[in-house]
């Protein structure tokens, strides 16, 4: 039985990024523009950008929602008007926004679609009702929804429901956390989060006492992922699924998109015979540099959440490179490298066209055809073997057990 | 006359109830930010001693809600309303619309802490019904100021106390002593970082991490009860009830001064983002 697939929703720091989301089975894109988002620090999107992204995205029937969602200072006020009507003649689908202001100015000057953000961290029937009388269209519940109120939200409003599946979660409720306001005078809700809560503190408690374990004080979440929840999720009707993530890498976003693509599709295709595919757990874990779990979902809120094994910055290692392309007369694929790798590596191809090929390295070639042992300068553009048809942009990755 | 908001350590306010006009408390379960919170019964008695003085009083009701405590919060509001305590300060916009949606006749403070920074937005909730607004304590006195001249329901404003920095439902403190299997069964914590030592709070409800710092705003207090400024916030939270009372007697009978405010604590105070801007603010948008 066939069931009606969720909105697959992927971040997208840059236009390069946009397309790889795409590329790799997002239905829509979130984007950061030139301003008013809560990603100062990402490369974000000129005018002209947001232009060429909605005009690619459509053509291949996506959509493309831009962030909107910092908290106003007076100062901004004015700024916001023409911002949202610029953003209007780009053509994007919708907006993401958390100050009511800026809900206001939508409404006033545009037809801009509304999406509350999650920094308004709603969690109930109630606010969800006076959201929707406001003429929000769907909303990004808070993090720290249950599964038994996103169903109560879902069966008791019109709105249309998004949850996160996936990404970095904040230690704090959205929204009320300045640690990065006091401790590096950058604004958290306004696009300079330093992310404080994954630094280290030493903890005492009111009697002085040091209180340290062989790790210190942080904290620091562990990341979410809802891959196991998946069918729950469709099932409850949530109309989109979000990544989190519009710094992370190329890498990065084609591989978890590319994970929840499938199974997404496997679910929706042929739910009678869907099983919950661990290889995409491991997928998902080698490409990230944290732990995962489903955090409040299932109404766990404990130890497990937590963090404390200090950063371990591996995130990408796997990634060995890109195809650039395949000549079918002699099976040799051209690759952009992208970090270490030699003959007898067993290596994993992906993309949007292919089932995942595992296949082990016995042939590489330098670009004037020499034959080379091991490729380890960053995107040194080599040959290599692979018997079975492979295509552009297609991403190769380290085979882990 | 700006009137002089306190919220305090306990519920014995007899030290300094004459040097105050209005008290502000947490409801226990159902606000953050607050070490000390109180029950129905605490509150109708407060509100008792508080009126007999002429006095207001103030309850949080600042969660973010679950579904399962619409109807408790409900229950609250209205016990609320029929013994006239003279307003609730909440965050999430489901107390704003049970109000509305019940008809429950009880004046309300938006106080999301971190949001109420522009005069456009207080606008905004004051004509959903919103009849009082908490300032942000992120933002300049000049911003403050501004807020002043373009809005017409009454502000609060921080001048004194630590502020609070980070509001969480997780129990940040108790699962790390857990994972590393830590005996401590305090509520209350420092943590520490570059000799700074910030107050945390891990209870029921979640964690609250407040400033390292005392702002004293003594002076600016002056100021902006010279602009109208309708009520300043003392917050005496993780401050000696006695050093606090002292203080407290200062700002209301308008005869200190930062320094001497300064003197009394003997800890750090700073002037918070009264005069600090921050960084990353938005681009200047060029057409």
């Amino acid at each position: 039985m066939k069931i009606k697939k969720p909105e697959l929703l992927a971040p997208a720091g840059d236009l390069e990024k946009l397309k790889w989301a795409i590329a790799y089975g997002a239905d829509a894109v979130y984007i950061g523009g030139p301003s008013f988002g809560l990603r100062a620090n990402a490369k974000n999107f000129t005018f002209e950008e947001i232009e060429e992204g909605c005009q690619y995205a459509h053509a291949k029937g996506k959509r493309v929602h831009v962030t909107v969602n910092i908290v106003l200072h007076n100062q901004e006020i004015g700024a916001v008007k023409d911002y949202l009507i610029r953003l209007e003649k780009c053509g994007v689908d919708a907006i993401i926004v958390s100050d009511p202001t800026i809900i206001q100015m939508a409404q006033t000057y545009t037809q801009l679609e509304i999406h509350l953000s999650t920094q308004q961290s709603t969690l109930n029937i109630e606010a969800c009702h006076f959201w929707e009388e406001q003429g929000v269209k769907r909303i990004v519940l808070g993090r720290e929804a249950r599964k038994e109120e996103i169903k109560e939200i879902i069966e008791n409003t019109n709105l249309e429901v998004e949850c996160f599946i996936h990404g970095a979660m904040c230690a704090s409720m959205s929204g009320r956390c300045v640690l990065s306001n006091f401790l590096t005078a950058r604004d958290a809700n306004r696009g300079g989060c330093s992310q404080i809560c994954r630094w280290d503190f030493d903890l005492y408690n009111a009697q002085n006492k040091l209180l340290k374990g062989e790790q210190p004080f942080t904290f620091c979440s562990k990341d979410l992922s809802m891959l196991k929840y998946l069918p729950e999720m469709i099932d409850m009707g949530i109309v989109s699924f979000k990544i989190e993530g519009r710094m992370r890498s190329i890498y990065y976003i084609a591989t978890v998109v590319d994970v929840y693509r499938k199974a997404i599709d496997a679910y929706c295709n042929q739910k009678e015979t869907y099983a919950y595919n661990k290889a995409y757990e491991n997928i998902l874990r080698n490409c990230a540099n944290r732990d995962s779990v489903p955090q409040f979902f299932g109404g766990e809120n404990d130890e497990n959440c937590g963090y404390y094994n200090g950063r371990e910055e591996v995130s990408n290692q796997d990634f060995l490179g890109i195809v650039l392309s395949y000549d079918e007369k002699t099976k040799l694929a051209t690759i952009e490298q992208r970090n270490y790798f030699k003959v007898g590596d067993i290596i994993e191809i992906f993309g949007p066209e292919l089932h995942t090929i595992t296949y082990q390295i016995h042939e590489i070639y330098d670009k004037e055809g020499n034959p080379i042992s091991v490729v380890r300068h960053p995107q040194e553009i080599v040959k290599i073997k692979i018997p079975e048809r492979i295509y552009p942009n297609n991403l190769i990755r380290v085979k882990k057990d | 006359m700006t009137k002089i908001m306190v919220i305090p350590n306990s519920t014995h306010i007899e030290d300094f109830i004459h040097n105050a006009d209005a008290f502000l408390f947490g409801y226990a379960g159902m606000s953050m930010n607050f070490i000390h919170t109180v029950d129905i019964e605490e509150i109708k008695k407060l509100n008792t001693i508080i009126k007999s003085k002429g006095k207001q009083l103030f309850i949080a009701l600042n969660k973010n809600f679950h579904n399962p405590e619409l109807s408790k919060v409900k229950e609250i509001m209205q016990i609320l309303a029929e013994i006239k305590i003279d307003g609730i300060l909440y965050y999430d916009v489901a107390v704003l619309q049970m109000k509305r949606k019940y008809q429950i006749n009880i004046p309300l403070i938006w106080g999301a802490e971190h949001f109420t920074t522009n005069y456009a937005t207080i606008n905004y909730w004051h004509s959903f019904g919103a009849n009082m607004a908490y300032i942000s304590g992120e933002i300049t006195k000049k911003e403050i100021l501004e807020i002043k001249k373009n809005t017409t329901i009454p502000m609060i404003v921080p001048v004194f106390g630590h502020l609070p920095m980070f509001v969480s439902e997780r129990h940040e403190v108790k699962n790390y002593l857990t994972h590393f299997a830590i005996q401590d069964t305090s509520h209350f914590y420092y943590m520490e970082k570059e000799g700074k030592k910030y107050p945390v709070i891990d209870n029921a409800d979640g964690t609250f991490v407040y400033s390292h710092f005392i702002l004293n705003g003594y002076q600016e207090y002056l100021e902006f009860s010279k602009e109208n400024i309708d009520y300043a916030l003392c917050n005496g939270q993780w401050i000696d009830e006695d050093v606090f009372a002292s203080i407290l007697k200062m700002f209301y009978q308008k005869n200190g001064s930062d320094q001497e405010v300064d003197d009394l604590l003997g800890a750090p105070t700073d002037k918070g983002f009264l005069y600090k801007e921050t960084v990353y603010q938005v681009k200047n948008y060029e057409n």
